[in-house]
């Protein structure tokens, strides 16, 4: 029965505009916005290869200068140049280490909030800079989102699911058809139910047929767990569609009205409860001002700065096996004050960073509440997460970049404190993020 | 083949068929006559198990048709007042179609063979069914009943809208089912063709049957007398 | 006669319509809560950012006694300003930083967009009013509309209007002036809504024209979308048809040309990555005098011929102090690279706006999306030119700085020379001014002129329709 249905549907469907319309059309889509990912991607990919080889070349630069020394075959003329100081390997200029939030295996597909948050960032003795590729940005594309295959199967394909669906049952009642189908001895619903599983099969296949051939041509790999997953994610949420359609198809509207009610429902899921989600969530739970923020930070610093010899002085009688007294150079004097002094200032910021990171965190939360409200937005939040690209994940290359300070710190600070140089083979030990 | 017992059916307030009793049997064409809205097609609907009876029972074969009411279909070809078929696809694959609703795969030839049966042009069976008339549509209906062997045919005003020669054509056709031992039911508004072609005819009035005669016994004038009298009662 | 019957029968028709009424009605709730919480909004983010420019400026009177060009480094910050506009149409405003720390030697970029602290929600969409009239409104102008022409056929009332002696353009006429009644009835009380708050926030005088400009950008806009509506449901076979084909347009105008271009646009015109920027910067920095290094050729060169000019040996000798002299030399050498490479990401942003007022020959969505954040001054020309005063400000404070350095620091006091806090309160402060007015660059002009054309386009197509004879 399901194979005589299938056949005939095929020959109904050929003949339709709304078929040869999707069969065009969403391939296109898809690949455009597989096209546009992979290029970001191997932008991102070109960006990271870039500063790694710099990065690379500064300390290759460094150790090729210290065994020059080493070797007595050059020498230099003040601290700041001088490869051995820990200072020059850890702090100034070109020293330091980026960090890399790697882009993930499905990264394409989804650009989330790469446009807003940094992926990258770079890490030395005191300072964590979160880098942004695309300050420069036009913040025109920034309101009109990515064209990519999130955009592309959350937005798009339920209006082509709904352009599929949306008559084919009211259609048969508006053209007379359903008369000599109910006389038939086979139930509407399950025609219907098997009309739709036809539909809802086509377009499943043209979209995973065309994400597979532009995937192979653009080099994404999904031929792995998580490209089953994908898959199986995708498989739901146009089921979640064409569900809807049946629903519709089951009461005796008609195909205006059917049209009208699932575009409002699309509306509904994509627009309205997104809006009020995100009314919900910034009223309940208000981020401030970061302007506030700034004015704030230079309080701290200020602070700081005022109670500068206090703090030192602290420091000093609780680590004194960290500080060598007595006639030492200028640099350290400076530098060991100033990273005591940099150490309470991040303390202190962090401290009032709170006020922005428990808002965000509880806003972020009850969103991820009252998205299971809006099935494309829960798809959406999936993808994000999938391609790495959500804010979660961009959030935690903050983390990351202060569990690798930390772990520079123990490497060079305990060297500066203790005024010991180091040796061209110690250079290989620098550490490096993994 | 066609039982309907002291069947009832309301719409709200008003009693669209009271307390029917009507039988069409194997080889008898049952014409069931009356004004708009005196329950003729409420008792197709019935049999059709598109309506849900206050009171009585419709049978087909035997089988109460609210309790099977896909097997009751599988007996039975019903043929509404104005058939729709899809207009995209030819008359051969329509057939091919709803046979394959119930069961019966039909070969491209097998279909043909069946059309013409029903008296279709075998170049008129290739082509889309939009372009058919609609006693061209009704003779893909009759071979679809014929495909079928339905023991069960139910017509809806079959004749209304067709000319004269397509209604006569039709006429046949009904007569050739009859033969072959169809029990047939046919709402309709033509006196005519209910004498001409029926064995027996029904008189409804606001949902009841009031009159039952055998076709043969009346002639023209007397049948339309009758319908008369009943109408202005 | 005929018309204006038509069209009082269409608005009744319309008004009655439980589907219609029933989302007219969900779009003023909609744009209601979206006032109503865009200012609270707007209130708190505005007095925050008052509290936030005072503190900056005590910051900088009370930073203590310094040297004047450490002053330089500590810097101050220029806050982008809270347009009550925004309420109505945050345009790219939650994307670009809300603030710039100003420092001497270099142009930063503003930093902490608002976008960066939000949920990720609100990147499907969010509730404004120009969120509801570029994409909720339209739908609710088609669902109103699709049918207005395309029923009359169905129902076979066309065929009675015309035995009537109603003509074909009488009857689009009437329907057009009947969607038109529609709009208004919604549209008028948002515009009065808007109308009360500007004057109880006190903005009513500064942002009247603005807010004018953007009520006429949209009803434009709906203008546009009407007559597109009532020209496809004259022309469409059946009423299934003409909904499909309008939202098609929908779907083209707010979803698939916007996303497509923007994303074609930073292809075709890319700006480069900020590394790359800065350094392109660098390099071109080595060219130049270095206020801070003394040896390195430019700054020798540049010292020589102070000294030649004065006909001194010595820089002790001259009467001014000659470093702060060289570190304004160099700020204004390094202010020209940087506004030239600025410049150069200002030409490629311009590229890419020219390429979205195009595409929006193809979106009369984004034409009205543009004119709209113009007019409201919360597009990219407007940020620019905040900008562009801040980055003013920043070289004539540093200029006051490094002159205070030269004039001040000579003979005894020139070792360890310090300002104090009279000085430093005698420095400039920033006071944003938007200009007066309504466009800040004759390029924003152009989608409004676009979003006309498309108007005068919308009327032509519709008597168009109108003329074409037809069987009924």
């Amino acid at each position: 029965m399901m194979a005589h249905i299938f056949s005939f549907e095929w020959l109904h469907i050929r003949k339709s505009g709304a078929f040869w319309g999707t069969v065009i059309v969403l391939p296109l889509l898809i690949g455009f916005s597989l096209f546009l990912g992979s290029e970001r991607i191997n932008q991102q990919e070109e960006t990271i290869a870039g500063i790694v080889a710099e990065e690379t070349s500064f300390y290759d630069g460094m150790r090729t200068q210290l065994e020059a020394i080493e070797r007595g075959d050059a020498e230099v003329d003040a601290w700041f140049q001088n490869p051995a100081n820990p200072l020059v390997l850890g702090q100034f200029g070109q020293a330091g280490r980026h960090i890399f939030l790697q882009p993930k295996p499905l990264a394409p597909l989804a650009a989330g909030q790469l446009d807003i948050l940094p992926y990258y960032g770079k890490v030395t003795l005191t300072t964590m800079e979160p880098l942004r590729d695309n300050a420069l940005e036009n913040p025109f594309m920034q309101v009109s989102g990515s064209f990519d295959f999130a955009f592309v199967l959350v937005w798009l394909v339920p209006l082509f699911i709904i352009v599929m669906g949306y008559n084919v049952i009211s259609s048969e009642r508006e053209s007379g058809t359903y008369a000599l189908l109910q006389s038939q001895p086979v139930s509407i619903r399950s025609i219907l139910i098997q009309k739709m599983i036809f539909r809802f099969l086509l377009v499943f296949g043209i979209i995973i047929l065309s994400l597979l051939v532009w995937s192979v041509l653009f080099g994404i790999d999904l031929f792995n767990i998580q490209g089953l997953q994908l898959i199986a994610a995708i498989s739901l949420y146009a089921a979640f569609w064409f569900a809807l359609c049946v629903l519709f198809n089951l009461f005796r509207t008609s195909s205006a009205v059917n049209a009208v009610g699932l575009t409002g429902l699309w509306v509904f899921f994509l627009l309205i409860i997104p809006s009020v989600i995100s009314l919900i969530v910034t009223s309940l739970h208000p981020v401030p001002s970061r302007a506030l923020w700034i004015t704030e930070q230079r309080t701290i610093q200020q602070s700081v700065q005022a109670e500068g010899d206090a703090i030192f002085d602290t420091w000093v009688v609780d680590h004194p096996e960290e500080f060598v007294e007595g006639d030492t150079p200028q640099f350290y004097n400076t530098w060991i004050r100033r990273f005591v002094w940099a150490q309470a200032t991040e303390e202190r910021e962090r401290e009032a960073e709170r006020q922005f990171e428990e808002p965000r965190e509880s806003q972020a939360q009850l969103a991820s509440r009252l998205r299971v409200f809006s099935p494309p937005m829960t798809l959406q939040a999936w993808l994000e997460q999938k391609a790495g690209t959500d804010t979660d994940r961009l959030r935690s290359l903050e983390n990351e970049m202060r569990a690798f300070q930390q772990e520079w710190q123990e490497f060079f600070l305990p060297r500066f404190q203790r005024l010991e140089f180091f040796t061209s083979d110690e250079l290989a030990d620098i550490p490096a993020p993994q | 083949m066609i039982d309907i017992e002291n069947l009832t059916k309301c719409f709200g307030n008003t009693v669209a068929v009271n307390n029917l009793k009507l039988n069409v049997a194997k080889g008898e064409i049952y014409c069931l006559l009356g004004a708009n809205g005196a329950g003729k097609t409420t008792t197709i609907n019935s049999l059709l198990n598109l309506v849900q009876l206050e009171g009585g029972s419709a049978k087909i074969g035997g089988m109460n048709v609210a309790d099977e009411p896909l097997k009751t279909k599988e007996k039975l070809t019903y043929i509404p007042e104005n058939l729709s078929l899809y207009p995209s696809l030819s008359g051969i694959e329509n057939l091919r179609f709803f046979c394959g609703l119930s069961g019966i795969k039909l070969s491209d030839s097998k279909a043909v063979s069946y059309l013409k049966e029903a008296g279709l042009q075998v170049d008129s069976a290739h082509k889309r069914v939009g372009g058919y008339s609609k006693g061209m549509r009704q003779k893909v209906g009759i071979a679809l009943a014929i495909a079928r062997s339905s023991e069960v045919l139910l017509l809806d005003e079959p004749t209304s809208g067709l000319d004269p020669a397509a209604s006569s054509d039709f006429a046949t056709l009904l007569t050739d089912m009859k033969e072959r031992g169809a029990a047939v039911l046919m709402a309709t508004h033509d006196l005519f063709r209910a004498k001409e072609t029926g064995t027996k005819i029904g008189i409804m009035n606001r949902g009841s049957l009031v009159d039952e005669l055998n076709a043969a016994d009346v002639t023209h004038s007397d049948l339309e007398k009758i319908y008369l009298n009943h109408m202005r009662a | 006669m005929n018309i204006y019957s038509i069209a009082r029968n269409q608005l009744t028709q319309l008004v009655r319509d439980k589907v219609v009424a029933s989302l007219g009605l969900l779009i003023l709730l909609l744009l209601g809560v979206s006032i109503i919480t865009g200012i609270s909004y707007y209130s708190e983010m505005s007095e925050q950012h008052h509290q936030a420019e005072e503190l900056a400026r005590i910051q900088w009177e009370k930073q203590g006694d310094k040297n004047p060009h450490s002053a330089a480094h500590y810097g101050t910050f220029a806050f982008k300003p809270v347009t009550v506009l925004s309420v109505f149409e945050p345009g790219v405003d939650r994307y670009t930083g809300v603030s710039i720390f100003l420092e001497g030697h270099r142009q930063n970029f503003a930093a902490y967009s608002l976008a960066e602290d939000k949920d990720s929600s609100r990147r499907f969409a969010e509730l404004t009013p120009a969120f509801i009239f570029a994409y909720l409104f339209p739908l609710f102008i088609i669902l109103a509309g699709y049918r207005s022409i395309t029923a009359e056929k169905e129902s076979g009332m066309y065929r009675f209007l015309k035995s009537q002696g109603v003509s074909t353009g009488q009857l689009i006429a009437g329907k057009t002036f009947g969607l038109w009644a529609v709009i208004l009835l919604i549209y008028i009380p948002f515009l009065l809504i808007g109308l009360i708050f500007l004057i109880i926030t006190g903005a009513i005088v500064d942002s009247l024209a603005g807010f004018l400009f953007m009520g006429f950008v949209w009803l434009l806009y709906f203008g546009v979308v009407a007559h597109i509506t009532i020209t496809v449901s004259a022309l469409a076979k059946s009423s299934g048809s003409s909904m499909v084909v309008l939202l098609s347009l929908w779907i083209l105008s707010t979803l698939l040309v916007p996303r497509f271009i923007t994303n074609v646009a930073s292809g075709v015109h890319p700006v480069p990555n900020t590394s790359e920027f800065y350094q392109a910067v660098r390099t071109d920095l080595l060219e130049g005098i270095d206020g801070h290094n003394p040896y390195s050729e430019h700054s020798v060169a540049f010292r020589d011929s102070v000294l030649a000019a004065h006909g001194v040996d010595d820089v002790a000798d001259l009467p001014f102090n000659f470093r702060g002299m060289m570190l304004q030399e160099g700020e204004e050498f390094e202010k020209r690279i940087y506004d030239h490479h600025f410049a150069k990401i200002d030409e490629i942003h311009r590229a890419q706006n020219r390429l979205f007022s195009i595409s929006s020959f193809l979106s009369p969505t984004i034409a009205a999306r543009m004119s709209s954040m113009a007019v409201a001054g919360t597009d990219m020309h407007a940020f620019n030119h905040f900008s562009a005063e801040a980055e003013a400000y920043r070289i004539e404070l540093v200029r006051e700085l490094n002159m205070d350095l030269k004039i001040n620091a000579v003979g005894d006091r020139a070792a360890g020379y310090t300002a104090g806090a009279d000085f430093f309160a005698q420095n400039i402060a920033f006071t944003y001014e938007r200009p007066e007015s309504v466009f800040v660059s004759s390029t924003q002009l152009m989608p409004l002129f676009i979003s006309l054309l498309w108007f005068v386009a919308s009327i032509l197509i519709l008597a168009v329709a109108a003329r074409k004879k037809e069987e009924v």
